[in-house]
């Protein structure tokens, strides 16, 4: 707890006391009284803090001693995994994050460490906050959007199916899928477990079993990712929830899919149904489960005719 | 220091007593002259919970700082038939500058 939150608590409380003291106990009232002049003035003189977001990462396992001491050499490098996975995302996120090289603006998704966290043993991170400066409707930082992520991947994980965690993957970088892989990999590697609070969210493994074959379920040769040219057309879309049903041209696939956050007005394909198009998706499958289909942006998609009108689906029907 | 039962006895109120010496009471007056930092608890009165959060309250104040590290407390007795000890105590310091 900081200063100013001491203050402002230890004030709270004054009052509350100051309340229950009738008027003519003057004495018993001044001494309260004077605490409250006293801790008024002092936060008077602080500046109050901007909100802070808090994740606690905590672990069980063999390098931890109940939640009195932790492996030291676990600890740095299992936390810097956890960051690289933290910044991967965000600058995925960003739009920013290619296939290999440095993970760009690293430092600006810095987590610092700020206590250890209480329970089994752990840290707390401080997440970095939003460079817009809008207090009445802040928005999430990279950093603390990339956390709710990776507490998502987590949950899914363990108990969500295939075509769940194809949609959690599908929103994520595929380099910084491998480095939340890292992770959960080396973890199990050394026989601990973990657990990840957020934002009011928590989720903790069970035990080492659940984290290790959550590591298997993410690791790169369980998930594909890639792109996939099919021609056809829209058949529908939702641009609320961001949707589409799409018939390819040989009839033989009816894709419903996601269309990416990039696509700034979704409605306006809601012109081009019936249009025939080669669409290149991007395609992400998880296991065994059914791909899921994603289309990036508007780009991707090609008008298959000369007069670039395309033809109407009915043609395609008989 | 007096008493709750020992207000009651003489029919005095807070207000009463207070009139008696007034800087007394005043934090700030103490403070700067005898480098206390003066609060009052009342003792003898009915343990409800307005005496019971109050003194919560101080014990939390005073037994960690604020970087939650333990402080501990003095309990000195003030029975006047010490009186002349502590004065005579007080003789042989040098006042602080």
């Amino acid at each position: 707890m900081d200063i100013y939150e001491s203050l402002s608590a230890d004030k709270k409380q004054l009052e509350v006391i100051l309340r229950e003291i009738p008027r003519d106990e003057v004495i018993e009232r001044s001494s309260f009284e004077a605490r409250l002049a006293r801790v008024t003035d002092e936060l008077a003189k602080l500046t109050p803090p901007a909100p802070v977001k808090m994740a606690s990462l905590t672990f069980r396992g063999a390098p931890v001693i109940g939640s009195r001491a932790i492996a030291a050499d676990f600890t740095a490098k299992v936390t810097s995994l956890f960051t690289d996975a933290v910044a991967a995302i965000a600058a995925g996120l960003q739009e920013n994050l290619k296939y290999m090289g440095k993970i760009p603006h690293k430092k600006d998704h810095r987590l610092f460490i700020t206590g250890t966290a209480v329970g089994s043993f752990g840290f707390e991170f401080e997440v970095p906050a939003s460079d817009t400066e809008d207090d009445l409707f802040p928005e999430s930082s990279p950093a603390a959007e990339a956390l709710d992520r990776l507490l998502k991947v987590f949950e899914i994980t363990s108990s969500g199916d295939d075509e769940e965690l194809a949609e959690v993957v599908d929103e994520i970088h595929p380099r910084a899928v491998k480095k939340i892989a890292e992770m959960l990999d080396y973890t199990a590697r050394e026989r601990a477990w973990c657990g990840l609070s957020f934002s009011g969210r928590s989720f903790r493994f069970r035990d080492h079993q659940q984290l290790e074959a959550a590591a298997v379920r993410i690791r790169e040769d369980n998930i594909k990712e890639d792109t996939e040219e099919i021609e056809g057309f829209f058949t529908g879309i939702l641009p609320k929830s961001r949707h589409f049903e799409f018939k390819s041209l040989n009839g033989k696939q009816d894709i419903k899919g996601r269309l990416s956050a990039d696509i700034e007005s979704p409605e306006q394909l809601n012109e081009q149904l019936s249009k025939a198009f080669k669409v290149k998706f991007d395609v992400v499958q998880v296991g065994q489960g059914r791909p899921k289909y994603t289309l990036a942006n508007l780009e991707r998609l090609i008008p298959m005719f000369a007069d670039r009108e395309g033809l109407a689906k009915e043609n395609f029907d008989a | 220091m007096w008493s709750h039962s020992h207000f009651c006895r003489l029919r005095k109120t807070q207000a009463d007593v207070l009139a008696l010496n007034v800087p007394l009471f005043k934090h700030l007056h103490v403070k700067t002259t005898y480098k206390v930092d003066s609060y009052f608890q009342f003792l003898g009165k009915p343990s409800d919970e307005r005496f019971v959060s109050q003194t919560s309250y101080w014990n939390s104040m005073w037994s960690h700082t604020r970087h939650q590290e333990w402080k501990g407390f003095l309990e000195i007795g003030l029975d006047p038939a010490s009186d002349a000890d502590a004065r005579n105590y007080l003789a042989e310091l040098k006042p602080i500058i």
